[in-house]
């Protein structure tokens, strides 16, 4: 069935068709509306679910990762600095190898106060052990969400879908919301065997000491590695039932490309359009779209960026004194590489990335033969 | 007991995150400890006070339990006059009783009669006889009591009493109004049934002796002998040696008295002398020397006789019998005494000034001055306080107030166990070893020591400071129900009438039950470690030792101070 | 017949030996008493606190029911977590029992508490409190009384704050059942634990648990000292039901000083006359107080 969705209410859909059992959260700015829509549906009975209502982002992640021990489906969705005050809990929830499925929305971070566009919120948290997937489009989303249930309790690892704040979130596209009997068939009943049991004397999350943590961190490092392949499989069972799968990486125009810009999210949308726009001036532009970050899918990208003699890395997101995390990411995993990697900062709290301003960048990199700077900041106003 | 602690042999075995799989039973928490608890019997110091050596705490926890017949069966095994010793014993037990530290001690005494009262016991022949025959001299409580344990050691025995009737003291001396003659009756009867023989009005002769087959004689003959005061005037109608007049009144020959009596003394005969006086019709006055608080006799003793209208002179050093000229007596003249500072008994010393005199009217008076240790019949030395009972010649044994110079009903008793310990170990042809059965600390032996059948708790009785005294909520002490007072004056009738059931069994848990374990579980519910398990058998506590840390919150949460913490050997 | 002094039912241990509590630990007292109460149909949430430690390490638990280990601040919040689950899979008739120390109570975890209180989940919250951050050293949390020597406050009493008064603020949040305990009393605890699991809804019992370490007191003298703490009515034993009905449920028959609580402690040795005399008013104060509320 189509219906035309805004972003958070395409995540709602998507809660409502993996039937979570525990939701448990926090109004934040501009993730709201996936939870009001989720308390509406729990109250007109359409999910059959718990809908706690609590006090902080914190305790919204302590309750899911409680449920989670206990063998129930948990969700629960945040953003920006209700993400941040979470982060304790992320280590936690990953550490303890729980199937909990969440919603970020990316938004900047205070001070000042700005509730708009920036990704460094979850890529902050890459070192969590979460499992990050990046959307670009309202469909992508609804899709992620019923993909990423089944992912994170094939690996017992925590899956992050993650949208770009208002130009996704308050965004209305045309959404197909498949049939339940569909995700019914793809997404069966949680069956965690590790859960809790009533009756049964298990400690969850026990004092480890060093007898023990490293190897427990090494189980946990070996199945996010496996992660990737299982993701794979997924989407392309996914696609069979509905016909949509996404990859872990999506290159556009990329196998004669000289020039491959990376980026995330919904900025996959505007780079496709001018790379159409340079294809069509001559220019052999590529873009990837990187949808999955944690783990973080080095072949995938090295084997779509191999035509490219020169890369563009466009983040919307800032380390600051190191420069766009994917740029960072990526000149790690290309370390053996000899070709030129642009890295470019734009959009941080909510500026408008503007098609021009994305060419400006394809222009930067065919005019010299290495860029100026490792971090190169597009679009500053002053 | 440990468990075993999940070993994992490759990372595959582990779990996905830590996960416990089994319990902490594997770790050896005991080897933390220092000190180990042991659930320990102790002495009470109720049973340290009791010189006739009765098994005070168990009979009252027998009594907790509702099981009157074996309190009274327990308390027979070492004393044969509990109906007695509940009514007129003073009862140092109750002194020594921890409980007195708090509110009031336990109305022991009063226990011991309510369970000779009202419980069931019947004696048995000794299943074995040793064949050997013992002599005893004497029916007061000393040598009943030798009777009683010489024949439940197997031994025939043969009670001489010179009077007409048995019992000695407790029948000649003590008042009915205390002890009522049907229940010395009853006592004595039950030694009766055990075959033991009793020759009244006789006495034995070392010829006799010898001709009849004793391997063995006792002398308990106690101290009747009248310690004259040597006052002007005394002989002669009108005054009493109070011996010989509470006689002649438990006799009933003394059917009343008119007029003014003078009682002169300070001891137990003279309150049982004055009480009986007042009964008779009298106008009693008793007169001592010292103070009120220096009277030997027992403080509710006296209370009884100043609550029943008996004046008390003090002070008062008789000197004279006053006679009239038909010689009847009018009266007694008496020096003033002046209190001084204390003696080594703690009674104040007097000064006595000859010529500061008064008198006091008096148509009686009795002489209630003390007793002497009468004389055994035969020719046999003895020391005083001879523990061993023994005299200088062997086969010859004395017990009671002839030799020990405590001169109450239980010490009698305790002399008698002595006396029987001392005879039977000499007709086995052995040393009698008194110390094994002797509570350390104390006076009283055990007879189920001798037998072997209990071992007496090593160690200092439990004090005070160890009792926990926050699980014994105030209770008051028991009073026994008594008969209203103008009936008490007016005849002899039993004037304490011992307490009811519902009294017995409150007064019952109001033991602390020093240094025996009753089971109480708390233990087991205040430790950390859960160490402490119930025996399967209700006979105790076992302890984990592989996991019990040491605490020691078991012994100090012990309200009765049988836990204590031992040092471990490293 | 010996009366029995406990009505604790028989039951089964759910506390297993083996654990790692110091000697002489009151919390696990506490913990032996409050599952015997709920039984084997329990799940347990603990937070960072002594019990962390006291359960045992990977892979062995001294409970035997399930537990979760949740981050410090988080009980009550984890708790409902657990609750969820549970009525979404149709347990509906499970305990879930918070079991946090005072830290994680009075301070780090009070918001989840406060949220938790206020959404009335269906869950038993027991605070053990040992007066200050004991698993970690002895420092200073808002439930340590004034006048307490710790770590961050080696001065004792120059800290002149009065312990936060938890029971009434989670009393004031209305919540069906708060009470408070004490190990030296384990048949007022069994009690409360039942009477507490029969209400449907938010139960807070606040359970003063000394610790020998912290307290500076003889291991064995664990329950004294907490049997003082009643007995003098430093913590006086009462519980609210529905945030309006106060009930003393413990009277002490003979008054004891303060002074004789704060003198069985090493801790309070720093405390002046004057402080002792003015806590001996306060705490006269609130006991008059807590009578009046009780209507007694």
């Amino acid at each position: 069935m189509k219906k035309v969705l805004m972003g958070n209410f395409a995540a709602s859909h998507g809660v409502r068709l993996s039937r979570a059992q525990v939701i448990s959260a926090y109004p934040i700015t501009p993730q709201t509306h996936v939870v009001e829509e989720l308390s509406a549906m729990v109250a007109r009975g359409d999910l059959n679910a718990k809908f706690i209502k609590v006090e902080s982002e914190h305790s919204a992640l302590a309750c899911c990762i409680a449920a989670s021990v206990m063998g129930a489906r948990a969700f629960t969705a945040t953003s920006s600095h209700g993400l941040l005050l979470m982060h304790e809990l992320l280590h936690w929830a990953a550490g303890g190898r729980l199937p909990i499925v969440m919603v970020a929305v990316n938004r900047a971070i205070a001070p000042g106060w700005n509730i708009w566009n920036e990704q460094t919120d979850t890529l902050s948290q890459r070192d969590t052990g979460w499992i990050q997937l990046y959307c670009a489009s309202n469909q992508e989303i609804l899709d992620t969400v019923i993909q990423a249930f089944k992912l994170a309790e094939s690996v017992k690892i925590p899956v992050m879908v993650i949208y770009d704040a208002f130009i996704l979130s308050h965004t209305y596209e045309p959404v197909d919301i498949p049939d339940q009997k569909v995700v019914d068939k793809f997404l069966p009943p949680i069956n965690n065997p590790e859960a809790l049991k009533v009756g049964e004397a298990r400690a969850f999350g026990s004092v480890t000491n060093p007898d023990f943590h490293m190897e427990f961190r090494l189980k946990l490092h070996d199945t996010y590695e496996r992660a990737m392949e299982k993701f794979s499989e997924i989407d392309a069972e996914y696609a069979k039932l509905t016909g949509r799968n996404y990859g872990i990486v999506e290159p556009y125009q990329c196998s004669d490309a000289e020039l491959i810009m990376v980026t995330a999210g919904s900025l996959a949308g505007p780079t496709r359009m001018v790379v159409d726009g340079l294809r069509a001036k001559g220019i052999k532009a590529g873009r990837v779209k990187l949808k999955m970050f944690r783990p973080f899918p080095v072949e995938a990208l090295k084997e779509a960026l191999k035509p490219a003699k020169k890369i563009l890395v466009l983040d919307r997101n800032l380390s600051p004194g190191t420069g766009g995390i994917f740029a960072q990411e990526l000149r790690v995993a290309l370390k053996e590489d000899k070709r030129p990697v642009w890295g470019f900062v734009a959009g941080l709290g909510g500026r408008d990335i503007t098609p021009e301003l994305i060419e400006s960048m394809f222009f930067d990199a065919l005019g010299a033969e290495v860029p100026v700077s490792n971090t190169i900041f597009k679009g500053v106003r002053l | 007991m440990l468990g075993e602690l999940i070993q994992f042999h490759s990372i595959e075995e582990l779990p996905d995150s830590p996960v416990t799989l089994g319990t902490t039973l594997w770790n050896p928490t005991g080897t933390w400890r220092s000190v180990r608890p042991v659930h320990v019997t102790r002495l009470s110091p109720c049973m340290l006070g009791c010189p006739a050596g009765n098994p005070i705490e168990s009979f009252i926890r027998k009594i907790e339990e509702g099981d009157v017949d074996g309190a009274l069966a327990l308390i027979r095994e070492e004393n044969p006059l509990p109906a007695i010793c509940g009514r007129v014993c003073f009862h140092p037990c109750e002194e020594a009783c921890n409980r007195a530290s708090m509110d009031a001690s336990v109305a022991i005494h009063e226990l011991e009669r309510w369970v000779a009262d009202r419980g069931k016991w019947r004696p048995t022949v000794p299943e074995k006889e040793t064949g050997k025959s013992v002599a005893v001299v004497g029916s007061g409580p000393a040598g009943l009591t030798a009777a009683y344990h010489l024949r439940r050691l197997g031994h025939a025995v043969t009670v001489f009493e010179k009077e007409k009737e048995l019992g000695g003291l407790l029948r000649y001396g003590i008042p009915a109004y205390r002890l009522p003659k049907d229940v010395l009756d009853r006592e004595i009867g039950f030694l009766r049934e055990m075959e033991i023989i009793f020759r009244t009005e006789t006495t034995l002769s070392e010829s006799d002796f010898e001709k009849e087959g004793f391997q063995a004689v006792l002398f308990a003959v106690g101290a009747q002998r009248f310690r004259d005061p040597r006052l002007v005037h005394q002989e002669g109608e009108g005054a009493w040696k109070a011996l010989e007049f509470l006689k002649k009144v438990n006799e009933g020959e003394i059917k009343g008295l008119k007029g003014k009596v003078v009682v002169i003394g300070g001891g137990n005969a003279a309150i049982d002398a004055a009480r009986c006086a007042l009964r008779l019709g009298g106008q009693v006055t008793v007169a001592y020397r010292r103070m009120r608080e220096d009277m030997p006799a027992f403080d509710e003793e006296v209370a009884a006789a100043e609550a029943e209208g008996i004046s008390f002179v003090f002070l008062a050093v008789p000197q004279s019998v006053k006679r009239d000229g038909k010689g009847e007596v009018t009266g007694v003249g008496f020096a003033r005494a002046k209190a001084g500072s204390l003696d080594a008994s703690g009674r104040h010393k007097i000064t006595v000034d000859p010529h500061d005199t008064f008198s006091i009217e008096a148509d009686t008076v009795i002489l209630a001055t003390g007793e002497e240790p009468d004389e055994i019949p035969w020719q046999v030395d003895y020391k005083p306080e001879a523990t061993r009972c023994e005299t200088d010649r062997p086969g010859v044994f004395v017990a009671g107030d002839v030799v020990g110079s405590q001169r109450t009903v239980a010490y009698a008793i305790g002399w008698g166990k002595r006396a029987a310990v001392a005879i039977d170990a000499f007709l086995a042809g052995k040393e009698a070893e008194l110390e094994k059965i002797t509570l350390p600390g104390g006076e009283g032996i055990s007879m189920r020591a001798y037998r072997g059948e209990v071992t007496i708790p090593e160690g200092e009785a439990v004090s005070f400071e160890e009792v926990n005294d926050f699980y014994f909520p105030d209770v008051k002490r028991a009073a026994p129900r008594r008969l209203p007072m103008a009936q008490s004056v007016s005849g002899f009738k039993e004037v304490v009438k011992g307490l009811s059931k519902p009294q017995a069994l409150r007064e019952a848990g109001r033991c602390f039950h020093c240094g025996d374990c009753v089971m109480c579980d708390n233990c087991l519910i205040f430790c950390p470690d859960i160490a402490i398990t119930r025996k399967e058998d209700a006979s105790g506590y076992d302890v984990d030792l592989d996991h019990c840390k040491g605490c020691g919150i078991c012994a100090r949460e012990c309200p009765r101070g049988a836990i204590i913490m031992v040092e471990e050997r490293v | 017949m010996i009366e029995p002094t406990y009505t604790i039912e028989e039951s089964e241990e759910l506390v297993h030996p083996g654990h790692l509590a110091c000697q002489g630990c009151g919390a696990t007292i506490a913990m032996r008493y409050v599952l015997k109460a709920l039984g084997k149909k329990t799940v347990v949430v603990i937070p960072a606190c002594c019990w962390s430690i006291i359960v045992g390490l990977f892979p062995s638990s001294c409970l035997d029911v399930p537990l979760i280990h949740t981050a410090f601040e988080t009980a009550a919040a984890a708790a409902t977590g657990a609750r969820a689950a549970l009525d979404v899979q149709g347990q509906e008739d499970v305990n879930v029992l918070a079991w946090a120390g005072d830290g994680g109570t009075f301070d780090i975890g009070f918001q989840a508490l406060s949220g938790a209180a206020e959404r009335n989940e269906n869950i038993i919250y027991c605070c053990y409190d040992n007066e200050a951050y004991m698993n970690t050293g002895i420092q200073r949390s808002s439930a340590t009384p004034v006048g307490a020597w710790t770590t961050t406050t080696p001065q004792g009493g120059l800290e002149d704050r009065p312990k936060k008064d938890i029971v009434r603020i989670m009393a004031a949040h209305n919540v069906p059942y708060t009470a408070t305990a004490n190990v030296a009393f384990p048949d007022d605890l069994y009690q409360k634990i039942k009477k507490a699991a029969s209400y449907k809804g938010m139960k807070f019992i606040h359970i003063l648990s000394p610790c020998p370490t912290g307290w500076r007191i003889p291991s064995s003298e664990s329950i004294e000292v907490a049997r003082l703490a009643t007995l003098s009515n430093v913590f006086p034993l009462y519980e609210v039901i529905n945030g309006s009905k106060w009930r003393v449920t413990y009277i002490p028959q003979k008054k004891v000083p303060v002074e004789k609580y704060l003198e069985a402690q090493a801790r309070f040795r720093l405390m002046g006359e004057e402080e002792k005399k003015r806590i001996q008013k306060n705490v006269d104060e609130y006991w008059k107080e807590l009578l009046k509320r009780a209507k007694r």
